[in-house]
Formats: C-alpha cells, structure tokens, sequence
C-alpha cells in the first residue's frame, strides 16, 4: 500500500491540525501569561508562511532528492509532535476521568484510532478533517451560546499584554509548532478525488491562524489570565472546567477538544508514516504505519515530550526554515528535477 | 459437419436429444416437447409447464402453425416463421445452447425447425405471481402507493412507467452458473455516468457463484466494502423513489424473485431519505429530515454517553437528574453496563421475535414486551426506570431511519459505542465517535465517496440533508454525468 493523499484533503487535514495545535499550545502546553496570545498566531502564520510556499514549490516540482532530504529533517520533529499530542489526549482522559488507570494504558485506544486512521490511507484522513471543518462551527455556536454568560470582554484587557517582545517570542515559539502539522503539504498529491473548493495553501494558513486567534480570544475572555505560571493539569482545569458555568455546559467543550485533538494526532501520525516511507520505499504503508505509531506510543509513554517539545520550540523554526529555504534554493538551481530526469 | 459445441444443429431430432438430455425429460415432468407441423415442415415447440402461458402457445403458436399456408417451394426456416407465421410480438431467433436453455427456464418457448440452425425462441412467460401491490416496508401517507414484485418484467415496467422517457435503458443480464438470476440494469442515457453504469456492469459479470439467490446475494458481491457495517446500496421497493434516483444519476438493480431495486451509488445522506419528503412541502420534508438524522444520532450514542456520563462524569450531570438517577439506581444490582446490555438484547429479542411472529398474536408480543421487560424488570429491581427512557428513545431513533439494513448497521455501531464508552467514559465515547467517523469517510458506494457532497465537498442539489424549494433545487446531483464533466475540467460544477 502506498500511503498517498491529494492536495484537497491534505489541506483541510493540515487546516483542522494547525486549528488544534495553535490553540492546545496557547491555552494548555505553554500559554504565555499575557493577554496578548491571541496575537500569536498569526505571528506564527506571517512567520510559517515563507516555509509553506517553500514546501508547496517543492512539492510542485516534484524533485525527489530534495522532498527526501527535507522529509528526513521533518520526520522526527513530526513524531515527536504526534507524541506530544498522544501525550495531551492521555493527560486530558487522566484527569476528566480515568486517573486511576495508567497513563501508558490509555495510550492504547488513541493509538488504535490513529492506526486505523492511517491504515485508511490519506483521503480518507482528510476527508474525516473536511467532516470536523463542518462540524466544528456548530459545535463552538453551541459552545459559546452556552458559555455566553460567563464570558468577560474585560478580561481581554490590556489587549497586548506584556508587550510586543513576548508577542514576538510567543509567535516564534508557535510557528515552530505549526511546522510538523504543515508536513502533510510536502507529500500531498496532485491526484484530486474529487472537485474542490479553490483553496491555497495561503488560505489554509491563514483561516487556522484566524480561527486560532478568535478561540484564544474567546478562551481568554472565559478565564482570567494567571497571575502565576500554572501546571499543565492546572491550564487544562481552567480550560474545561472554568467553575463558572454550570459543568454540564462543558460537555461540547470536552468532545470539541478530543476530537480536534485526534484529528490532530492523525493527521501527524499519517505525516509520519508518509515521511517515513518517502525515507524508506521499501516499506510497505502499513508497516511504516505501524512503525511510526510505535515510536510515537513509546516517545509518550516513556518520555516526556511535552517538555521536550517546548524546549525546543523557540529554536525549531529558526533550524527548520533555513534548512528548508537553502534545499528549495539548491532544487531550483538544479535543471529540471527528479520526475523530469526519469 | 458436426456443429460447433454450444450452437444448434440444423438437424432437429439432434437438437432435441440435445436438450433432452440437458432438461432431464426423462424423469422431469415439466419439460415439454410439442411436435407439429407448419407447411408440411416439422417443428417442435419446446416448453416448461407452469413457466409458459399455455394459451398464448396454444392460440399464437400452434393454431398459428398449423394454419399457415406457404408458396410451393418455400424454405421454413426460424426467420420465415418469425416474419409470416408466428402471431406473438416478441420473439428472436437464437442459435446458443445456453441462452435457449436459459430462456426455456424462465418461461419462454423455443421451437426447432427441421434443416435449421437456429430456434425461434418466444416471449410466452406467463407464470403465476402476485400483483402490484401497495408496499410494505416503505409505506407514505400521502402519494403512490405501488411497490415492486416478484416479477422482473413487471418491475421494469413499473420503473418505465414512472420514468417514461427514450433515454432509460434496462440492459438485462444473467448472473450465476447454475442457478443463474436474471438482473435488469437500468439507468438514464446522458444522465448517469458511464463510468459507473460500467462498474456495476463489469462487477456484475465478474460474479462467478453457483447460484445467485437475488439483489441480496448481488449486492454482497458487488458492494465495494462487504466488510464494512453499513450498506453502500440503497433498497427500495417503490418504483417512484427508484425512478426518482435515476434522475439524480444512479444507477437502479432489479432481479427476478426480489421486490425491490437496488440503487447505486448512494451516500449515507440517502439512507436518511423518506419518499414522503418528496411528495410534502419543502418545509416538512427538511423537518422530517432533521428528526431522522437526530434519530440517527440519538439511536449510536445515547446509550454511550449515558453509560459514559453516569459511570465517569457525574459532574457533567445537572445535580438534579444525577440524583434521580442515583436513586433509581439504588436497588439495581448490577453495573450499568450490564444493565444497558440487558435491555438492549431484549428489545432486539422483541424486535426480531416481532418480525417473526404470525400477524394474529402479534398483540401478545406487546403484552410481553411491555409488562414482563419494562413493568416487572423494573419491580424485581433488575433495571432502573431511566434506563428504559433511554432504550426506548433509542430504540424510536433507530425506528426512524428508513432503510432497514442501514438500522441494524447503526445498531451493531451502537454497541461498538457502548462498550467503548463504559470502557473509558467520554474519552471512549469520543475515540468510537472518530473511528466511526474515519470509517464513514473511507467508505465508498461504487466508487463514490459515501459522504459526498460533504466530504469530499461538491457542488450538489440542495436536497440532501436539507430540503430546499423544488425550483431551487437545479443544481448538478454529484453522481449526473455533467458533474463528472465539469470534474474532469477542472472547474467547479456548474
């Protein structure tokens, strides 16, 4: 099997896992303490941009030598973001419900999902991201009409926070994020399933970005900000179960948050078996697809990746981006490329 | 020269030991070799009793025979007889073994001629069967009532007569080895998409079983994800709906022996649809539309999210219902899940039991459903009252989708939910959710997405989950040739 997907469906999977992980990021992973994250992400966007239409050309142009090379740069970035997600999908179920049962068992059934998921191969995968991008207004319509009391317009202010600086390190940090979400856009294919709506990978962007803002702005306006750094059980507390709606008003808030989080988590484990088969042809896709869900289960459940992953936000961008500018710059400076040698 | 294996001989007692042996005439009864005469040729009608109409044989074919006087010299031959002699319509020549046999079978007559290499083969069918009837599974309250048959020939009529234009075609095929079903392939010339007339056609061919016992067999071989829960064909036995489906660009199915057309391809939007949204107003069609696409949810997940809510979220519970629950709970011995699989396995015991049971003590099943499960599981504490609220409403849910098969589909789906939501509360229900969800996506019905026009998206009729205005509804259905057209050119459809 070879694990493929076409431009449209990888671009509303890409949509739905930018969404996801721009918000999971900014409101429970590491949310800055200042009112202005909203502004982050489009930060992220403006900074991501370049990178995308970097990987969009290369994608066109079909140069196999240089796809490999950037895949193999993105693959590991890719699973361990997949297992960061993991990780968050775990802690959520952990501390709604499950607490007494381990963490590493609670890994199974997510990962069963991805697996599944990917075994389906990439339309399907998009497909599904298309199915939520419908979905997902109904149920923040619902969301916010139920939660319409509580919300405080005051508490966006001051609207930029601690100022433009942590604005910028936020952004920086983030578009680092959106990176390994964006990868499925190196190895969709022009091979369209069906007519779509015209869609660009600007827009893509740019609408996860936005929607992004707009539900930080409203998460912002739900809980004040904190005074003091919070843990990750604390921040995902504040996010679900604020304490002053009613708690029967959240239960659209928790199925939004695990399905955007599994479509997020499928979307990186498709990424990652895709990478890895570019990396690796011979491998069937199923293997590879098992392969790349077994590295991500171990990585979270025997490290601890969210960390990991913060810790090397601020610096992903600045070693992915250059490296992936330098590769689209020596492919275009190469005649032709690998599709048109062959 | 011998003829070649499988084609007529022009000598007629070879053609007739032939087919003796090849219908066992000696032991069966059924078979009839009538010998006559037209002009002083010999002829021999052959027939099965019961299958032909024995008055159109005796009134259109020996009366015919008998009478006929030909110009010395003249040459009988099948084509002579079919021109000058024989006073039935339809009728062919045919020079195949198998298609003879096969005819005969059905009902139709064939008649050897003497120094010919060919038979004559009649249309003289006249079989017993029921006749067109009101339908019993797709019942309106307002429009046609008519359903198919049991008869092929009936059926393409009945479909011709709601669909009465030069561009339906109805190519009829034979399916099986040694039982073979007679399949009729209906679709509109310039609406349908070719691609997919030839799909279903190619799959059809492609069906090498012994027997084929009807459009249920046909459609296992032919769907495309038989292991999928849900079906990718739509059943239905109202030749309106049918006719209605051809225009959209499907493609319909009848066979001989089955009461009902099968239509392909089909989304999960279609197994939603009444033929009473058709003939109300747009207003009642898309509000009934809603209240079976909420009766879809509700029959999945009601039950898991209930296990879910009162077994791992309580708090998600207004404190008032949470009481009511814990007090109705108070004397159950057993864990919810328990308690759910309990009931559930007995509303499927009285559902299927009520399909089964003659229609004269039908009301005794409801007597026993409702006392000795709802009345007396409750008294002997063996469930608790709100569990029944929540069978029940499941149970009208699943009531409420009109394709039978799609029902049991969703009911395997809900035990799938079920477990998953006592398994891991919310975080089970939701996982199962996006399982069933990837599932629904990765389905397709003759190769088109099952949940199209939503996913992937196309431009389509509004008349999928939401029913507009009939003058609105102008637009391209996602499986109509010209939408594959404008596809193909890369350009939205118009």
């Amino acid at each position: 099997m070879k694990l493929s997907i076409s431009r449209a469906p990888a671009r509303a999977a890409v949509l739905a896992a930018i969404t996801a992980r721009t918000f999971v990021t900014m409101t429970v992973d590491a949310p800055p303490t200042h009112n202005g994250a909203y502004l982050c992400p489009l930060i992220a966007a403006a900074l991501a941009l370049p990178w995308l239409l970097c990987v969009r050309a290369l994608n066109r142009r079909m140069d196999a030598r240089a796809v490999t090379a950037l895949s193999a740069a993105l693959l590991p970035l890719v699973l361990l973001d997949a297992a960061v997600t993991a990780g968050e999908i775990t802690g959520s179920a952990g501390y709604l419900a499950l607490d007494r049962v381990p963490e590493r068992l609670l890994l199974l059934p997510v990962c069963a999902a991805a697996l599944w998921c990917v075994f389906r191969n990439g339309n399907t995968m998009g497909y599904a991201a298309m199915l939520w991008a419908r979905l997902f207004p109904l149920l923040l319509i619902l969301i916010v009409a139920l939660q319409a009391q509580c919300l405080r317009s005051e508490w966006l202010r001051p609207l930029l926070g601690s100022g433009w600086r942590a604005i910028w390190e936020g952004g920086v940090r983030l578009a680092g994020r959106i990176l390994p979400c964006s990868a499925l856009l190196l190895i969709a294919e022009g091979r369209e399933d069906a007519p779509e709506r015209r869609g660009t990978t600007t827009s893509t962007l740019l609408t996860g970005a936005l929607v992004s803002a707009l539900l930080i702005l409203l998460h912002r306006m739900m809980v004040p900000t904190p005074i003091r750094e919070a843990g990750w059980l604390k921040r995902l507390d504040d996010l679900l179960t604020n304490g002053r709606a009613p708690l029967y008003l959240q239960l659209p808030m928790i199925c939004a948050w695990y399905a955007g989080l599994l479509h997020l988590l499928a979307c990186e484990c498709f990424a990652g078996a895709t990478l890895l088969q570019r990396l690796l042809p011979r491998l069937g896709g199923r293997q590879c697809a098992l392969l790349s869900v077994a590295a991500i289960a171990l990585a979270a459940a025997f490290l601890p990746v969210i960390d990991i992953a913060e810790m090397l936000s601020p610096w992903q961008y600045i070693a992915v981006a250059p490296l992936t500018a330098l590769i689209t710059f020596v492919a275009a400076g190469r005649k032709g490329g690998a599709a048109s040698c062959a | 020269m011998s003829p070649a294996p499988g084609v007529l001989s022009p000598v007629l007692d070879d053609n007739l030991a032939r087919f003796r042996r090849l219908l066992h005439s000696d032991v069966n009864s059924d078979a009839h070799f009538r010998m006559l005469e037209c002009a002083g040729t010999p002829l021999c009608a052959l027939y099965i009793e019961g299958m032909a109409d024995d008055r159109k044989i005796g009134e259109f074919v020996l009366r015919a025979c008998n009478e006929h006087r030909a110009a010395p010299g003249t040459i009988i031959d099948a084509e002579y007889l079919i021109r000058h002699v024989l006073e039935i319509a339809q009728c062919d020549a045919e020079q195949r073994e198998k298609e003879i046999v096969e005819s005969v079978v059905s009902g139709m007559t064939a008649l050897f001629v003497e120094d010919c290499d060919s038979c004559v083969l009649l249309e003289t069918r006249g079989y017993p069967g029921r006749q067109v009837n009101r339908t019993t599974n797709e019942s309106v309250v307002i429009g046609a009532q008519e359903g198919f048959v049991e008869s092929l020939r009936t059926n393409m009529t009945l479909l011709r007569r709601y669909a009465a234009c030069p561009g339906l075609i109805t190519e009829c095929l034979s399916v099986g080895r040694q039982l073979p079903c007679r399949v009729a392939l209906a679709w509109l010339d310039g609406v349908a998409d070719r691609q997919v007339v030839d799909a279903v056609r190619r799959r059809l061919m492609r069906i090498d079983a012994p027997a084929v016992m009807g459009l249920g067999a046909i459609q296992q071989y032919i769907e495309d994800s038989p292991w999928a829960l849900l079906p990718q064909m739509l059943q239905t036995e109202r030749p309106d709906r049918a006719a209605s489906c051809l225009m959209e660009g499907q493609v319909a199915l009848l066979a001989d022996n089955s009461p009902y057309a099968l239509i392909a391809p089909v989304t999960l939007f279609h197994q939603l649809h009444a033929s009473d949204d058709s003939f109300s107003r747009w207003q009642y069609g898309t509000f009934l539309r809603m209240i079976r696409f909420m009766g879809m949810l509700v029959s999945v997940f009601l039950p898991g999210l209930y296990i879910a809510l009162t077994d791992y979220h309580m708090h998600l519970l207004p404190m008032s219902l949470l009481g009511s629950i814990s007090e109705a709970r108070a004397n159950v011995p057993f864990p919810i899940l328990i308690e759910i699989l309990i009931m559930e396995f007995s509303f499927y015991l009285i559902n299927e039991a009520g399909t089964r049971i003659p229609q004269q003590i039908g009301s005794a099943l409801g007597i026993v459903g409702a006392l000795i499960l709802g009345q007396a599981a409750v008294s002997a504490s063996i469930i608790s009252p709100i569990l029944i609220i929540i069978v029940a409403l499941t149970g009208l849910g699943n009531y409420a989708i009109p394709d039978y098969g799609f029902g049991i589909g969703l009911v395997i789906c809900r035990l799938f939910v079920i477990l998953c939501g006592s398994l891991l509360g919310l975080y089970g229900v939701c996982v199962a959710a996006f399982c069933l969800a990837v599932g629904l996506c990765g389905m397709r019905s003759m190769g088109v997405p099952y949940l199209v026009p939503l996913a992937p998206r196309r431009q389509h009729n509004p008349d999928l989950l939401f029913r507009l205005p009939v003058w609105l509804q102008q637009g391209p259905s996602p499986f109509t040739r010209q939408c594959r057209q404008t596809r193909s050119k890369g350009g939205r459809a118009a």
